[in-house]
Protein backbone atom coordinates (compact mmCIF):
# COMPACT_ATOMS: atom_id res chain seq x y z
CA UNK A 1 0.00 0.00 0.00
CA UNK A 2 1.57 3.95 -0.61
CA UNK A 3 1.71 6.01 1.47
CA UNK A 4 1.26 10.34 1.06
CA UNK A 5 2.19 13.37 3.24
CA UNK A 6 -0.59 16.11 3.15
CA UNK A 7 0.96 19.55 2.83
CA UNK A 8 -1.78 22.09 3.63
CA UNK A 9 -1.65 25.92 4.01
CA UNK A 10 -4.21 28.09 5.18
CA UNK A 11 -4.91 32.06 4.77
CA UNK A 12 -6.58 34.82 5.79
CA UNK A 13 -6.62 38.37 3.81
CA UNK A 14 -8.22 41.44 4.69
CA UNK A 15 -10.49 43.30 1.65
CA UNK A 16 -10.11 46.54 3.21
CA UNK A 17 -6.26 45.82 3.41
CA UNK A 18 -5.78 44.73 -0.13
CA UNK A 19 -8.45 47.92 -1.62
CA UNK A 20 -5.93 50.10 0.30
CA UNK A 21 -2.84 49.05 -1.03
CA UNK A 22 -4.39 48.72 -4.46
CA UNK A 23 -5.39 51.73 -4.09
CA UNK A 24 -2.26 53.34 -3.54
CA UNK A 25 -0.18 51.79 -6.21
CA UNK A 26 -1.67 51.35 -9.85
CA UNK A 27 0.80 48.85 -10.76
CA UNK A 28 -0.28 46.58 -7.90
CA UNK A 29 -2.89 44.49 -10.17
CA UNK A 30 -0.60 44.09 -12.84
CA UNK A 31 2.40 42.49 -10.97
CA UNK A 32 0.41 40.37 -8.03
CA UNK A 33 -2.52 38.97 -10.44
CA UNK A 34 -2.39 37.35 -13.66
CA UNK A 35 -4.03 39.31 -16.85
CA UNK A 36 -7.07 35.91 -16.19
CA UNK A 37 -7.21 36.46 -13.14
CA UNK A 38 -7.64 39.99 -13.54
CA UNK A 39 -10.30 39.93 -16.36
CA UNK A 40 -12.65 37.75 -13.50
CA UNK A 41 -12.04 40.10 -11.32
CA UNK A 42 -12.55 43.34 -13.10
CA UNK A 43 -16.51 41.17 -14.17
CA UNK A 44 -17.83 42.39 -10.67
CA UNK A 45 -18.76 45.87 -9.63
CA UNK A 46 -16.23 45.54 -6.54
CA UNK A 47 -13.27 42.68 -8.09
CA UNK A 48 -11.50 43.65 -4.43
CA UNK A 49 -13.22 40.55 -2.38
CA UNK A 50 -12.53 38.33 -5.77
CA UNK A 51 -9.16 40.06 -5.54
CA UNK A 52 -8.68 39.17 -2.14
CA UNK A 53 -9.61 35.52 -2.59
CA UNK A 54 -7.11 35.01 -5.07
CA UNK A 55 -4.48 36.73 -2.64
CA UNK A 56 -5.24 34.14 0.36
CA UNK A 57 -4.83 31.50 -2.80
CA UNK A 58 -1.35 32.31 -3.60
CA UNK A 59 -0.55 32.94 0.37
CA UNK A 60 -2.02 29.85 1.30
CA UNK A 61 -0.50 27.77 -1.50
CA UNK A 62 2.84 29.59 -0.07
CA UNK A 63 2.14 28.19 3.05
CA UNK A 64 1.33 24.92 1.72
CA UNK A 65 4.60 24.24 0.01
CA UNK A 66 6.98 25.41 2.86
CA UNK A 67 7.93 28.91 0.87
CA UNK A 68 8.29 32.19 1.88
CA UNK A 69 7.48 35.49 0.32
CA UNK A 70 10.55 37.93 -0.13
CA UNK A 71 10.44 41.01 1.79
CA UNK A 72 12.82 42.95 0.03
CA UNK A 73 11.31 43.02 -3.54
CA UNK A 74 7.55 42.37 -5.52
CA UNK A 75 7.56 38.81 -5.77
CA UNK A 76 7.01 37.03 -8.71
CA UNK A 77 5.95 33.84 -7.23
CA UNK A 78 2.56 35.47 -6.31
CA UNK A 79 2.29 35.61 -10.41
CA UNK A 80 3.31 31.80 -10.53
CA UNK A 81 0.37 30.88 -8.10
CA UNK A 82 -3.02 31.36 -10.77
CA UNK A 83 -6.42 30.55 -9.55
CA UNK A 84 -8.44 28.91 -12.38
CA UNK A 85 -11.91 27.89 -12.72
CA UNK A 86 -12.88 24.47 -13.63
CA UNK A 87 -16.76 24.63 -14.40
CA UNK A 88 -17.34 26.35 -10.81
CA UNK A 89 -14.74 24.99 -8.83
CA UNK A 90 -11.31 26.89 -8.24
CA UNK A 91 -7.81 25.03 -8.89
CA UNK A 92 -4.36 25.83 -8.84
CA UNK A 93 -2.05 26.46 -11.83
CA UNK A 94 1.90 26.73 -10.93
CA UNK A 95 4.73 27.49 -12.46
CA UNK A 96 8.14 29.02 -11.54
CA UNK A 97 9.58 28.55 -7.73
CA UNK A 98 5.93 27.32 -6.46
CA UNK A 99 5.78 24.66 -9.41
CA UNK A 100 9.82 24.09 -8.74
CA UNK A 101 8.75 23.52 -4.97
CA UNK A 102 5.91 21.39 -5.83
CA UNK A 103 8.02 19.21 -7.89
CA UNK A 104 10.53 19.08 -5.15
CA UNK A 105 8.47 17.57 -2.76
CA UNK A 106 6.74 14.75 -5.19
CA UNK A 107 3.22 16.93 -5.12
CA UNK A 108 1.01 14.60 -7.43
CA UNK A 109 -2.86 15.85 -6.11
CA UNK A 110 -3.87 19.59 -5.35
CA UNK A 111 -7.57 21.06 -4.23
CA UNK A 112 -7.87 24.36 -3.11
CA UNK A 113 -11.06 26.27 -1.45
CA UNK A 114 -11.88 29.95 -1.44
CA UNK A 115 -14.20 31.89 0.20
CA UNK A 116 -15.31 35.58 0.83
CA UNK A 117 -17.87 37.45 3.51
CA UNK A 118 -17.92 40.88 4.28
CA UNK A 119 -14.16 42.14 4.87
CA UNK A 120 -12.41 38.70 5.04
CA UNK A 121 -11.35 36.10 2.72
CA UNK A 122 -10.00 32.98 3.05
CA UNK A 123 -8.77 30.45 1.19
CA UNK A 124 -7.57 26.44 2.18
CA UNK A 125 -4.63 24.65 0.04
CA UNK A 126 -4.34 20.86 0.51
CA UNK A 127 -1.83 18.64 -1.59
CA UNK A 128 -0.96 15.13 -1.47
CA UNK A 129 2.69 14.02 -1.92
CA UNK A 130 5.31 11.24 -2.16
CA UNK A 131 5.84 10.31 0.98
CA UNK A 132 9.65 10.39 1.52
CA UNK A 133 11.19 7.25 1.56
CA UNK B 1 28.96 56.23 -13.43
CA UNK B 2 28.71 56.44 -8.98
CA UNK B 3 25.72 57.96 -7.67
CA UNK B 4 26.52 61.13 -5.51
CA UNK B 5 23.00 62.48 -5.97
CA UNK B 6 21.28 59.67 -3.58
CA UNK B 7 22.69 59.41 -0.49
CA UNK B 8 23.20 56.61 2.09
CA UNK B 9 21.16 58.72 5.11
CA UNK B 10 18.72 59.14 2.25
CA UNK B 11 17.91 55.68 1.42
CA UNK B 12 17.31 54.52 5.50
CA UNK B 13 15.03 57.63 5.62
CA UNK B 14 12.75 56.30 2.60
CA UNK B 15 13.27 52.73 4.05
CA UNK B 16 12.30 54.11 7.36
CA UNK B 17 9.24 56.40 5.75
CA UNK B 18 7.77 53.63 3.84
CA UNK B 19 7.88 51.06 6.92
CA UNK B 20 6.86 53.45 9.15
CA UNK B 21 3.44 54.74 6.24
CA UNK B 22 2.58 50.98 5.82
CA UNK B 23 2.64 49.91 9.49
CA UNK B 24 1.64 53.07 10.80
CA UNK B 25 4.18 53.01 13.40
CA UNK B 26 6.82 56.48 14.10
CA UNK B 27 9.96 56.13 11.52
CA UNK B 28 12.33 56.80 14.35
CA UNK B 29 11.15 53.82 16.49
CA UNK B 30 12.74 51.78 13.73
CA UNK B 31 15.26 49.70 14.70
CA UNK B 32 17.42 49.22 11.28
CA UNK B 33 18.57 45.87 12.36
CA UNK B 34 15.41 44.01 13.68
CA UNK B 35 13.59 41.65 11.34
CA UNK B 36 10.72 42.90 9.43
CA UNK B 37 8.66 40.36 9.81
CA UNK B 38 8.94 39.26 13.28
CA UNK B 39 10.22 42.57 14.77
CA UNK B 40 7.89 44.45 12.81
CA UNK B 41 5.27 42.67 12.42
CA UNK B 42 5.02 42.75 8.19
CA UNK B 43 2.78 40.23 6.45
CA UNK B 44 3.14 39.98 2.82
CA UNK B 45 0.46 42.91 2.18
CA UNK B 46 3.02 45.07 3.81
CA UNK B 47 6.06 44.04 1.82
CA UNK B 48 3.94 44.53 -1.63
CA UNK B 49 3.18 47.76 0.12
CA UNK B 50 6.80 48.91 0.89
CA UNK B 51 8.30 47.85 -2.05
CA UNK B 52 5.77 49.87 -3.97
CA UNK B 53 6.93 52.69 -1.93
CA UNK B 54 10.39 52.31 -2.47
CA UNK B 55 10.38 51.73 -6.27
CA UNK B 56 8.16 54.74 -6.69
CA UNK B 57 9.87 57.03 -4.12
CA UNK B 58 13.46 56.25 -6.14
CA UNK B 59 12.11 55.76 -9.65
CA UNK B 60 13.55 51.29 -9.73
CA UNK B 61 12.15 48.34 -10.09
CA UNK B 62 13.46 46.20 -7.22
CA UNK B 63 14.41 41.87 -7.72
CA UNK B 64 11.03 39.77 -8.06
CA UNK B 65 12.27 36.73 -6.72
CA UNK B 66 14.88 35.17 -3.72
CA UNK B 67 18.60 35.25 -4.31
CA UNK B 68 18.34 31.66 -4.30
CA UNK B 69 15.61 31.31 -6.31
CA UNK B 70 17.82 32.99 -8.79
CA UNK B 71 20.59 30.34 -8.03
CA UNK B 72 18.27 27.47 -8.66
CA UNK B 73 16.77 29.13 -11.82
CA UNK B 74 20.38 29.92 -12.94
CA UNK B 75 22.18 26.83 -11.67
CA UNK B 76 19.55 24.31 -11.09
CA UNK B 77 16.90 22.87 -9.24
CA UNK B 78 18.69 21.45 -5.75
CA UNK B 79 21.44 23.53 -6.10
CA UNK B 80 20.60 25.67 -3.56
CA UNK B 81 17.30 24.61 -1.93
CA UNK B 82 17.23 20.62 -1.42
CA UNK B 83 13.93 18.53 -1.74
CA UNK B 84 13.54 18.82 2.09
CA UNK B 85 13.37 22.64 1.23
CA UNK B 86 16.70 23.20 3.20
CA UNK B 87 19.30 25.11 2.12
CA UNK B 88 22.99 23.81 1.04
CA UNK B 89 26.07 24.67 2.22
CA UNK B 90 27.00 26.26 -1.28
CA UNK B 91 23.73 28.57 -0.50
CA UNK B 92 24.82 29.42 2.98
CA UNK B 93 27.50 30.75 2.04
CA UNK B 94 26.10 33.06 -0.80
CA UNK B 95 23.79 34.22 1.51
CA UNK B 96 26.87 35.66 3.63
CA UNK B 97 28.56 36.91 1.00
CA UNK B 98 25.04 38.79 -0.13
CA UNK B 99 23.65 39.63 3.50
CA UNK B 100 26.94 40.14 5.32
CA UNK B 101 27.26 38.37 8.53
CA UNK B 102 23.98 38.65 9.92
CA UNK B 103 22.71 35.94 12.66
CA UNK B 104 20.78 32.64 11.92
CA UNK B 105 22.57 32.00 8.46
CA UNK B 106 23.50 28.22 8.63
CA UNK B 107 22.96 25.45 6.47
CA UNK B 108 20.02 23.28 7.17
CA UNK B 109 17.89 25.82 7.43
CA UNK B 110 14.21 26.04 5.92
CA UNK B 111 14.38 28.51 3.08
CA UNK B 112 11.47 29.69 4.59
CA UNK B 113 13.14 30.96 7.43
CA UNK B 114 14.92 33.35 5.10
CA UNK B 115 12.67 35.89 4.94
CA UNK B 116 12.93 36.19 8.82
CA UNK B 117 16.29 37.45 8.56
CA UNK B 118 15.45 40.52 6.64
CA UNK B 119 16.03 43.47 8.57
CA UNK B 120 15.32 47.18 7.22
CA UNK B 121 19.10 48.08 6.69
CA UNK B 122 19.01 44.95 4.26
CA UNK B 123 16.17 46.45 2.25
CA UNK B 124 18.17 49.55 2.16
CA UNK B 125 21.37 47.49 1.53
CA UNK B 126 19.45 45.94 -1.67
CA UNK B 127 18.32 49.73 -2.55
CA UNK B 128 21.69 51.00 -2.71
CA UNK B 129 22.58 48.18 -4.76
CA UNK B 130 20.20 49.30 -7.57
CA UNK B 131 20.73 52.93 -7.10
CA UNK B 132 24.86 52.65 -7.41
CA UNK B 133 24.33 51.86 -11.44
CA UNK B 134 23.38 55.06 -12.35
CA UNK B 135 23.72 55.10 -15.59
CA UNK B 136 26.55 57.46 -17.27
CA UNK B 137 24.00 59.46 -19.86
CA UNK B 138 20.62 59.68 -20.04
CA UNK B 139 18.64 57.06 -22.19
CA UNK B 140 16.53 59.31 -23.51
CA UNK B 141 18.97 62.34 -24.84
CA UNK B 142 22.34 61.08 -24.11
CA UNK B 143 23.30 64.06 -21.49
CA UNK B 144 25.00 63.53 -18.75
CA UNK B 145 23.55 65.94 -16.43
CA UNK B 146 21.65 63.94 -13.55
CA UNK B 147 20.19 66.06 -10.92
CA UNK B 148 18.03 65.13 -7.80
CA UNK B 149 15.11 67.25 -6.48
CA UNK B 150 14.03 65.73 -3.11
CA UNK B 151 17.23 63.77 -2.89
CA UNK B 152 15.89 60.46 -4.14
CA UNK B 153 14.48 60.67 -7.43
CA UNK B 154 17.26 61.60 -10.47
CA UNK B 155 16.05 63.07 -13.24
CA UNK B 156 18.22 64.20 -16.69
CA UNK B 157 18.65 67.88 -16.23
CA UNK B 158 19.01 68.73 -19.69
CA UNK B 159 15.42 66.69 -20.82
CA UNK B 160 13.75 65.77 -17.47
CA UNK B 161 13.55 62.14 -17.96
CA UNK B 162 13.77 59.51 -14.92
CA UNK B 163 17.30 58.18 -14.77
CA UNK B 164 16.63 54.65 -15.88
CA UNK B 165 18.43 52.07 -13.48
CA UNK B 166 18.80 48.41 -14.01
CA UNK B 167 16.10 46.53 -12.31
CA UNK B 168 16.82 44.17 -9.46
CA UNK B 169 16.78 40.86 -10.91
CA UNK B 170 19.23 41.77 -13.69
CA UNK B 171 21.60 42.81 -11.26
CA UNK B 172 21.50 39.83 -8.98
CA UNK B 173 21.83 37.73 -11.78
CA UNK B 174 25.18 39.03 -12.54
CA UNK B 175 26.00 39.30 -9.12
CA UNK B 176 25.68 35.75 -8.77
CA UNK B 177 27.85 34.82 -11.97
CA UNK B 178 30.58 37.32 -10.72
CA UNK B 179 30.75 35.25 -7.24
CA UNK B 180 30.37 31.95 -9.12
CA UNK B 181 33.07 32.76 -11.50
CA UNK B 182 35.29 33.95 -8.16
CA UNK B 183 34.42 31.33 -5.36
CA UNK B 184 32.68 28.25 -7.28
CA UNK B 185 30.65 27.47 -4.46
CA UNK B 186 28.00 26.13 -6.34
CA UNK B 187 30.20 24.25 -9.10
CA UNK B 188 31.17 21.01 -7.04
CA UNK B 189 27.48 20.90 -5.33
Amino acid sequence: MSHATIHHGVDLCDVDTLRDVMTRHDAFAERVFTPDERAYCERYPDPVPHYAARFAAKEATLKALGIGLTPFGVDRALQDIELVRRGRAPALRLAGRPARAARALGVFSRAVSISHEGERALASVVMLAEAPE
Amino acid sequence: MANTLVTRDKIEAEVRAALAATLRIEPETIDMDTSVVNGLQATSIDFLDINFRLESAFGVQVQTQLLLDHVEEQLGDGKAIDANNQITEAAASLLKLYFGEIEGIKAGMYADEIPMLVTPKIIADGMERILEHLPDTCQDCGASEWKTEDGAKVVCGACGAEAQYPDGDTLVTEWIQQVEAEHKLFAGA
